[in-house]
Order: structure tokens, then C-alpha cells, then sequence
């Protein structure tokens, strides 16, 4: 009975580690943030827009702006990774002038291996175990 | 003495339930007061420019609007590195000479397997993407030629003067060289091509960047409905009013 809780065991921890490894986490917070769970960069944002102008002598004037590709006044990403346990994980961030993303990249190493050789270690120290037993 | 199986389990079971992140600690900070407790880098904050440029040929009078992004100094971040337990970790932080936060590069080598039992790991997959090439911060007013007022005048008057100029050097230019062609030169007619080719240059460049920024007073910014603070105006008669939406939204 052990060792069939055990081969379960090691089965599971060896399913988990493949199906994480190590995640990306992009998320959203306001300009300013205190307390950022990662690294605050900027955001990258399109604008559309419009204008109305009163000038003296001239008179009223109105019309479309074009799309205005630019950083975000109100709000930041902020970036993290996320790796479960037995998988290895890094993150590189590059920023432009900006401070925008130039170039992401995250290496994720999933555990699976290492699981399933901690889980086997288990199944035969419970092996022995019940070989001792009996 | 070897440990108890059931022990094992309960163990990895648990270890298995949490997820670790970067191996760091980041916190807004007042550089001014707080004391350093780690590696901080400066987030840029964008702000807004509303000028109007000479579109064309001066001589026909026509204007157009611009609104133009840049960027601040703003906020500053410290950074504190922080291990996992059971973790390799390694933290490359990048920053330019005036503080801002360039690159960066932090991970974590899982060693839990070591700790627990004896095992090896294992490196598969990797990913990575390239964001698109950032354009221009500049949005132009579209099909709009805006023939702007008395308060443009002196902008448009030195315009004039600029590129009236570049003319008379053009064509100064036009017969040194000439000059240089024919049997009898005058000694320094090579030097005085360098200086007029170089004056020219700068001159081209003076008038590419001149432009008329208009007054904060006369400008109101508002983005999604809310007014940019900086930009924000007062009470007056003159006016441009630029409202932004953000049409489009991306983590990339």
C-alpha cells in the first residue's frame, strides 16, 4: 500500500512541475505605485485624439490628431515571474530610451525530471521501508 | 537512519503548493528622506508639449499642430535582492548615468531537489519576444493647415530670416565652387567652401527644429476624460484643447 502511495506521490509532483515551470506575471498599477510586486516599467500606449483651438484673431478651429504612439500617463506595467517549485526561472527585461519593453525574455526550466527522481527516491525509500517491514 | 516516507510526502506536497517569484524587493522611495537599503533606479514620467511649426513653404503662411510626448525624471524605485530558500538566485540590475533603469535581469536556480533527496536538473524551453521598434512620439493634426495669428508673427518672421539665408549661403556656395573651377583661385577659396558648407548644415538643422510651443495657459490636455495637471489651464479666452483616448492597450 505505501508503495502505491508513493508511485501516486512522485506521478503527481512530476505532472505539476511540467504543467508550471516558470510563468510570466505583466500586470497593471497606477504611476506612483508603493508597494510593486516586480519591476515598474512603462507602458506602452496609443492615443487618438482630438483638438479645438481658440486663438485670438483667428478664430475656432477644430479636428482629428493622428494616432499619438506614446507612454502611458497614467499607469505602469508591473513584471514578475512566477516558477513553482523544482523548475528554474529567469527573467530579462531591456528598456528603450523610454523605458518601454525592448526586449523580453524568460527561460523556464521544468522541474519534471527533478520531481520524478526526488518522487522515485521516495517510492524506494518506501520500498525499503516495507521490505523491511517484512 | 532513513526518514519516513509519509514524512517525505507531506513535505513535498507542501513545498510544491507555493510559488516563488523574483528574487527581489522593489519599493517606491523618496530619495530626498528615505535611507538606501538597496539598488534604486528613476521611471520616467511623460509629459505633454503642444507647438505649432511652419508646414511647407513659409511663404504661404500655413501652420500645422503638433503634440509631442517627453519624458521626466519621476519616480525613483529601490530595488533589494532577496533569496529563496532552496534557490540559487542571481540579480543583474542595469541603470544610465542619469539613473534610469536600462536592463534588468533576475532569476532563480532551484535547488530544492538537492536539499530534499539527491537528484539533477534538467533545462529545456525558453522564450522570448521582441516588442515592435518605438515610433516617433510626435502626433501630428491631421489634414489640418491651421493659419495661426499676430502671435506667431515674430516665429513666422524669423522663419523667414532662417530660411532666407540658407538661400543667400546656397548660393554663395554655388559660386565658390564655381570660383574654384577656373585657372587663377584665390588662396583661400577652400577654406571658405568648408565654413559655408558647415554653415549650411547648421542652418538646416536650426530651421528643422524651430517651432512656436504654445503657452500652458493656452492649453488644455485632458486624457480619457481627465485633465493632464501639468498642462492644466487657467481661465482664459485663448484656448486649445486636445482630448486623447487610449485606443489601444498592450502588455508588449
Amino acid at each position: 500500500m505505501n508503495r502505491n502511495r508513493s508511485l501516486l506521490c512522485a506521478l503527481m509532483l512530476a505532472v505539476l512541475s511540467v504543467a508550471c515551470g516558470t510563468t510570466l506575471e505583466v500586470g497593471e498599477g497606477p504611476r506612483g505605485i508603493a508597494s510593486p510586486e516586480g519591476m515598474v516599467v512603462n507602458r506602452r500606449v496609443t492615443y487618438t485624439g482630438s483638438f479645438d483651438m481658440n486663438i485670438p484673431g483667428v478664430g475656432r478651429r477644430s479636428g482629428e490628431l493622428k494616432p499619438l504612439a506614446a507612454v502611458d500617463a497614467w499607469r505602469v506595467l508591473v513584471v514578475n515571474i512566477s516558477r513553482m517549485l523544482f523548475a528554474d526561472g529567469d527573467l530579462v527585461l531591456v528598456l528603450d530610451e523610454n523605458q518601454l519593453f525592448k526586449k523580453v525574455e524568460v527561460k523556464s526550466t521544468a522541474g519534471a525530471e527533478a520531481a520524478a527522481n526526488t518522487g522515485t527516491a521516495i517510492l524506494e525509500a518506501a520500498t525499503d521501508d516495507d521490505d523491511e517491514d517484512g | 537512519m532513513r526518514p519516513s516516507p509519509a514524512l517525505g510526502r507531506v513535505v513535498l506536497v507542501l513545498l510544491c503548493a507555493t510559488a516563488c517569484s523574483l528574487p527581489v524587493t522593489v519599493k517606491r522611495v523618496d530619495p530626498t528622506t528615505d535611507p538606501t537599503e538597496g539598488v534604486r533606479y528613476v521611471l520616467q514620467r511623460p509629459v505633454f508639449e503642444v507647438f505649432v511649426r511652419v508646414k511647407g513653404d513659409v511663404s504661404a503662411g500655413e501652420f500645422e499642430l503638433v503634440l509631442a510626448q517627453s519624458m521626466k525624471p519621476a519616480d525613483v524605485y529601490e530595488v533589494g535582492v532577496e533569496g529563496d530558500w532552496f534557490s540559487d538566485t542571481h540579480v543583474s540590475i542595469e541603470v544610465d548615468k542619469n539613473g534610469r533603469l536600462t536592463g534588468f535581469s533576475g532569476g532563480a536556480e532551484d535547488k530544492v531537489s538537492e536539499a530534499v533527496i539527491a537528484t539533477v536538473g534538467l533545462y529545456t524551453a525558453a522564450a522570448g519576444f521582441l516588442a515592435q521598434d518605438f515610433p516617433e512620439l510626435v502626433g501630428v493634426a491631421d489634414r489640418q493647415t491651421q493659419p495661426l495669428p499676430q502671435e506667431l508673427a515674430d516665429y513666422k518672421a524669423r522663419h523667414r530670416q532662417l530660411v532666407d539665408y540658407l538661400k543667400r549661403l546656397e548660393r554663395t556656395l554655388t559660386a565658390a565652387e564655381v570660383a574654384l573651377t577656373k585657372p587663377i583661385q584665390d588662396p583661400g577659396a577652400v577654406e571658405e567652401i568648408r565654413i559655408l558648407r558647415q554653415e549650411i548644415k547648421d542652418t538646416r538643422a536650426l530651421i528643422k527644429g524651430h517651432r512656436f510651443r504654445v503657452p500652458d495657459k493656452m492649453v488644455r490636455l485632458t486624457i480619457g476624460g481627465k485633465v493632464v495637471p501639468e498642462l492644466a489651464a487657467d481661465a482664459q479666452s485663448a484656448w486649445i484643447v486636445i482630448a486623447l483616448d487610449d485606443r489601444t492597450e498592450s502588455p508588449r
